[in-house]
């Protein structure tokens, strides 16, 4: 169950179409270590994770990712906007108008639509949280590359703040991994009752 | 020997009379310093304890309102080739 605030996490306000960009952006909305596979990430291993704190981190976190997935839609729709089919083509954005106009459609840079197959649900509780270190270190890097590509502040600093908040993912997910590596090698002691057949004895 | 710092101690790190979180003298220390019973072939990652937080403002700004995890990016390359 979710809860909706009609706010994004972060301020965007893009006042110069840059269709270019919006391009290169959007594989942070549908392509491979984009915010969407990062919710479907999470929010789906969350089903057969274990210790109360890793769940709640996959859920924390992955409610987190759609609300980044909403931030970098609103960047891609701000570059769009006020565009004029001239300046879009001129920018080498002439085969995304084709297929989606000025629409925001989860897909790669390189145009490949969204899929899952850059993701993983293992089922194993140290398999996930390992890949989610690693997704949280793939999309770090996009933004970095994102950041040297920007030009426009209005750009960068939404990209920054995002770039920002996978370094602190990172931090969650090394804690959830130690919780889980730490419960899994406690010795437990399992207490039989006595069955009550054996009463009557 | 800083390892027995637990995560409560400190569990609001800012200090009531310091609301404009100048840093002040206290010990707390926001990290695990040593981790114990360390296994090969696992991963590791020292946990975070709470000490003092950027004020809400800063920390929306700046993307987390930890000091110690903020990590700004100056825009370079890190592959030393290019």
């Amino acid at each position: 169950m979710w809860s909706y605030d009609k706010i994004l996490q972060y301020p965007i306000r893009i006042k110069n179409p840059n269709p270019a960009m919006a391009t290169l952006i959007i594989s942070q909305y549908g392509g491979p270590d984009g915010e969407l596979g990062a919710s479907l990430r999470y929010l789906s291993q969350r089903f057969t994770m274990i210790t109360p704190e890793a769940i709640a981190t996959l859920s924390d976190i992955g409610t987190e990712e759609l609300a980044h997935l909403e931030m970098v839609g609103t960047m891609v729709y701000q570059l769009m906007k006020n565009a004029t089919v001239e300046e879009i083509e001129k920018a080498g954005a002439g085969a995304y108008f084709t297929d989606h106009g000025r629409g925001v459609y989860p897909q790669s840079a390189a145009g490949t639509p969204f899929t899952a197959a850059a993701l993983q649900v293992k089922g194993d509780p140290i398999v996930d949280l390992t890949e989610n270190l690693a997704a949280e270190q793939k999309a770090r890097g996009t933004y970095e590359y994102l950041i040297q590509m920007a030009d426009d502040p209005d750009v960068i600093e939404p990209l920054k703040f995002l770039r920002e908040r996978e370094v602190v993912h990172y931090q969650r997910f090394g804690e959830a991994l130690r919780k889980v590596q730490d419960y899994l090698q406690e010795p437990r002691l399992f207490i039989m009752p006595k069955p009550e057949f054996m009463n009557n004895r | 020997m800083v390892n027995n710092i637990r995560p409560r101690d400190n569990i609001y790190g800012m200090n009531p009379r310091n609301p404009m979180n100048v840093p002040n003298m206290t010990n707390c220390v926001s990290q695990e310093m040593v981790i114990e019973n360390v296994r090969l072939a696992a991963a590791y990652v020292p946990y975070q304890f709470m000490c003092e937080l950027f004020n809400p403002v800063e920390a929306l700004a700046k993307g987390t309102a930890f000091p110690e995890l903020y990590s700004p990016y100056d825009g370079k390359s890190r592959n030393r080739a290019q």
